[in-house]
Parts: structure tokens; sequence; C-alpha cells
């Protein structure tokens, strides 16, 4: 089933100019990470009252923790397990360059989903747009030939865990937010 | 790829990064109104606005229209990603908050009316320095004066609005310079300044008021306890004592860039600190004479649920903040009425 989803996302690859200019544009590594971060800053910043504005930030710094994790569970997966690229294996409309990297789980995937998970616990509408554009990422990395679906689906439980666990963490990651939040509030940014 | 390579797109992405990050800051001042984040100045939104969607456009349009050889180019490992994203955050956080403080200039109105005129120099036998508003073709008898003190780094010329009007309302106004004073010897900035106007052949020594802003204010209301020949106080946008549970002083955070540019803000809160509480003007608040208390409706640096404020006392401006109220017209022209009840014009 994996490889006939792949078969065909991929499928369509390569017959739609405007469809590839648009998934090219997605599946690199800084379209869609730059995106997030921005809405991170905009998170930051948001909140009626100093109490509203707390959670939000609390919020920006679980995601920094849980994008942390995120990455060490998909390197720790990377260590056990070792999935060559669906390009590797097969011939593919590759759009993208060759990563030489595990496939399994998508790291991308992990990322866009930990963000989305984690905001869309604070602010739904935030949340829903941040998981729009990890979706889009996960679905341009099948696309452009450099992930198997399973790969990205794997990717956003991964990112779904991470979120989950630093939000049941609330004894190491309150503690640290509170002290960044200090911080930043003395340096009058928070 | 190359090493070296990978260093030029790592670097070639902060700069997008950069411009991006510049631009989101902009829409982030223009919606919250942060004058210390927004490189236009916060006091038309719309043109924040418009900067931080140009610069966003530009800076994604240049990086993913012109370098896609280097974005279809194997680029940094994450870590390496998050260090130029972080090096990119960093150099635009400190320009969106450091341009503020050179382009920012007091707002100040010239002194253009025919009833007013101008003098500055130093007070005699003080540390302090002034400006002196007259009454033009002044005046027998004697007349009414007001010893002024600007907010805290705002300098005397904040303050000419509010001194010319009420120049032209017959009143002589010192307007002293609040600087490079430490505590304890600021507390005889305003006794210098009332003595200085006391001796003045233009002033009833009976009536003498004073005026402050900010921390200015908390200084009148301090200076006013001690000097009988005080007889009306007007406190704008005071500190007095911020019901803070651990008696500490307040922690404006973000709120300091609604009012002033970064650094301004430093040095604020950081004199802030440590005079509100040696002040303590609410303890030595004048029940034995008139005190006007005005705030801005969006003053956030020291919000309303904030304030401990003597019962009755409190009026309030909307849609002013702590450094906008001196120059608002309703609050101009109520001070200078306040001052016409309790002094005579």
């Amino acid at each position: 089933m994996d490889q006939a989803l792949f078969q065909l996302l991929n499928g369509v690859a390569g017959r739609v100019p405007l469809l590839d200019g648009g998934m090219r544009l997605l599946v690199n590594d800084y379209f869609v990470p730059t995106t997030l971060f921005l809405l991170l800053i905009y998170l930051w910043f948001e909140g009626r009252t100093m109490a509203d504005r707390e959670l939000n930030q609390r919020a920006v710094i679980q995601v920094i923790a849980a994008f942390l994790v995120a990455n060490a569970i998909v390197k720790a997966c990377n260590l056990v397990y070792f999935r060559p690229r669906p390009f590797s294996t097969q011939e593919v409309h590759l759009l993208f360059y060759r990563p030489s990297d595990s496939s399994w789980p998508s790291n991308p995937a992990a990322v866009g989903f930990t963000f989305a998970a984690v905001i869309w616990q604070r602010n739904r509408n935030l949340g829903a747009i941040m998981g729009l554009l990890a979706s889009l990422f996960a679905i341009a990395r099948v696309y452009c030939g450099v992930h198997y679906p399973l790969d990205v689906v794997s990717g956003a439980l991964v990112g779904f865990f991470a979120a989950h666990l630093t939000a049941r963490a609330e004894q190491v990651v309150g503690p640290l937010s509170t002290l960044i939040i200090e911080l930043a509030r003395r340096l009058n940014l928070a | 790829m190359q090493f070296p390579e990978q260093i030029t797109i790592g670097l070639l992405f902060s700069l997008f990064a950069y411009g991006a990050i510049l631009g989101a800051s902009q829409i982030v001042a223009a919606r919250h109104r942060l004058v210390g984040l927004s490189l236009l100045g916060a006091r038309n939104p719309l043109r924040s606005y418009l900067l931080g969607s140009t610069l966003l456009l530009l800076a994604y349009g240049w990086f993913f229209g012109t370098r896609g050889y280097e974005i279809f180019s194997p680029g940094p490992a994450a870590s390496e990603f998050a260090f130029f994203l972080g090096l990119a955050f960093l150099a635009a956080l400190s320009t969106a908050l450091l341009i503020p403080n050179l382009t920012r200039k007091p707002p100040v109105q010239k002194i253009s009316s025919p009833q007013v005129s101008l003098g500055r120099g130093l007070l005699t036998g003080s540390r302090g320095r002034g400006t002196l508003y007259l009454p033009k073709g002044s005046t027998l008898p004697p007349g009414a004066a007001i010893c002024a003190l600007p907010g805290l780094g705002e300098g005397t010329r904040s303050l000419d609005p509010l001194a010319t009007h009420l120049a032209q309302r017959g009143f002589l106004i010192l307007v002293l310079e609040l600087s490079n004073l430490k505590y304890p010897d600021l507390l005889a900035l305003i006794p210098s300044g009332v003595a200085c106007l006391a001796a003045h052949p233009e002033v009833d020594p009976q009536r003498i008021g004073v005026l402050g802003v900010d921390l200015g204010a908390d200084l009148a209301i301090r200076s006013a306890s001690g000097d009988e020949q005080i007889r009306a106080v007007a406190a704008l946008s005071p500190i007095l004592s911020l019901q803070d549970p651990v008696g500490e002083a307040p922690k404006p955070g973000l709120h300091i860039l609604a009012e002033m540019p970064y650094l301004q803000g430093v040095r604020w809160a950081r004199a802030t600190k440590g005079l509100v509480s040696r002040l303590a003007s609410l303890e030595h608040f004048p029940q034995d004479r008139p005190c006007l208390l005005l705030w801005g409706g969006e003053d956030r640096l020291a919000p309303q649920e904030q304030r401990a404020v003597p019962e009755g006392q409190e009026m309030i401006i909307e849609g002013e903040k702590r450094f906008s109220l001196p120059r608002s017209p309703a609050a101009i022209s109520l001070t200078a009425d306040w001052f016409q009840e309790r002094l005579g014009g």
C-alpha cells in the first residue's frame, strides 16, 4: 500500500509544470521551516493581557523543546533502522536533490507536525495553519520522490508524540519556560 | 558539495531569513503599536504593515526566485540550519530594536505663539538647568508660576506644547531638565526651581504650582510634601506605587516597547526600579493641597488595575499613552483649566 500510494503521488510529478513548481517550493529545506518560525515570532507577541501573552510564549518554548525531542527520536530511529530512499531502489520522478540519510521516519514531517501539534493546543487557528503547512510539506516530499508515504506518516506521529511528551513533562518544561520568560521580561522582550 | 559551498548556502539562507524576520517584526510592531520595534515609528501602522509585507515579499521572492541552485543542493544539516536561522533572528531583532533609537525624534512643537517668549539658562544656585516660558508683555502685578518636570529621558522639549499653552494662559513656566541626577540629589531639583521662580520679579510667590510627567510627577508629589510654598500639584502619568505582591519595581516587559525605543526603555526601567520605592510618592501624598492625578487610558507601563491611587483622585484621558499624554490637547486643556482654578490665571 505504501508503494502504491507513493506511485500514485509521485506518478503525477513532471506532468503539470505549475504543480511541480509549487511542490518544489514546498519540498525544500527552507520554505516551510522558515514560515513556521515566522509564525512562532508572531505568536510570541500575541495576547491582549500579559497573562494571555505568557501562555503563548510558553507554547513557543514548548515548541522548541518538542522540536529537540522529535529530532532526537528521529536520530534514534535512524540508528536502529535504515530505509533506502525511493530513488535508490526504483525509477522515480525526482524533483529534489538526493538526500543520503535514512528515509524513515521523515524528519521534515516530524518538525512540521511538532510545530502544528504544540500550537494547536494553544491557538486553534494558528495550529490549523501550521498543520496545513506541515501536511503540504509532507505531501511535497512524497510527490518529489524523496520519501515514501509511510515515512511522512511516521514523521507526523513522531511530531505528535513529541508534542504530547513535552505537554506531559510539565515539571521539566514549566520551570524552563518560567526561567526563559523571566529572563526575556528582564530584557523587555516578553 | 564542498564545505565552503555549504557555508555560502547557509549565509544566503541567513540573509533571506534576516529580511523575512525583519519584515515579520514590522508587521508585529504595527499590529501591537510597538514604537520600540518599528523602523518607521508607530504613529501610522499602515506604513509599518506595508514595510513589513514588502520586506517579506522581497526576501521570499529573492531567495526562492533566484537561488534555485543553492536551494536544490544539499544544504546545512539541522543543527547548522538552526545556527544560521538563530544568527538571522538575532541580527533582525537587533536591527528592529536599535534603529528606532537612532531615528526617533521627540515630537516637539516649535514655539511660534506670539504670546510666549522663550528663555533658556542655568538656574541660579542649583545643579539644574531649565527653560523658561514667559507670557509675552507680562505683567504687573506678579502672576502665577509653574515649575515643571518632563518624563525620564524625554527632555524638556517634550513639554513644549503644554508649557506654551500654560504660558498663553498667563502662567510663567519653568521646565527643568531631569537628567544625570541621582537620588537624593534629585530631591533638591524642584525646591531649587520653586525658589528660583519665587525670586522672579514677575511671579507671585503665593501662587506657585508644580507639574510633572512620569517619574517627574512622582518627584513633584514628593517635593510638594516638603515645600509649603507649592500650592498645587499636577501629576501626569505618575508611577506612585504599583501593587506588586513581592514589593518589587514593575517589570513592564514588552509594554515598554509600546512607549519608547528599546535603549531608552532599558534606562527607564533601570531608573524606575530604584527610584519609585525611594521617592515613595504615595506615602508623601500632600493631603492638604490640591493634587491632579492624570493618566492616559492606554498607559500600559502603569495599568489601571495595578495603580494604588487615593480614592476619587484618578482622571483618565482615553486613547493616550504614558508619554503621549502631555502632548494630548485634552490633557493640556484640562491641566491648564485645573491650574487656573487653583492658582488663578
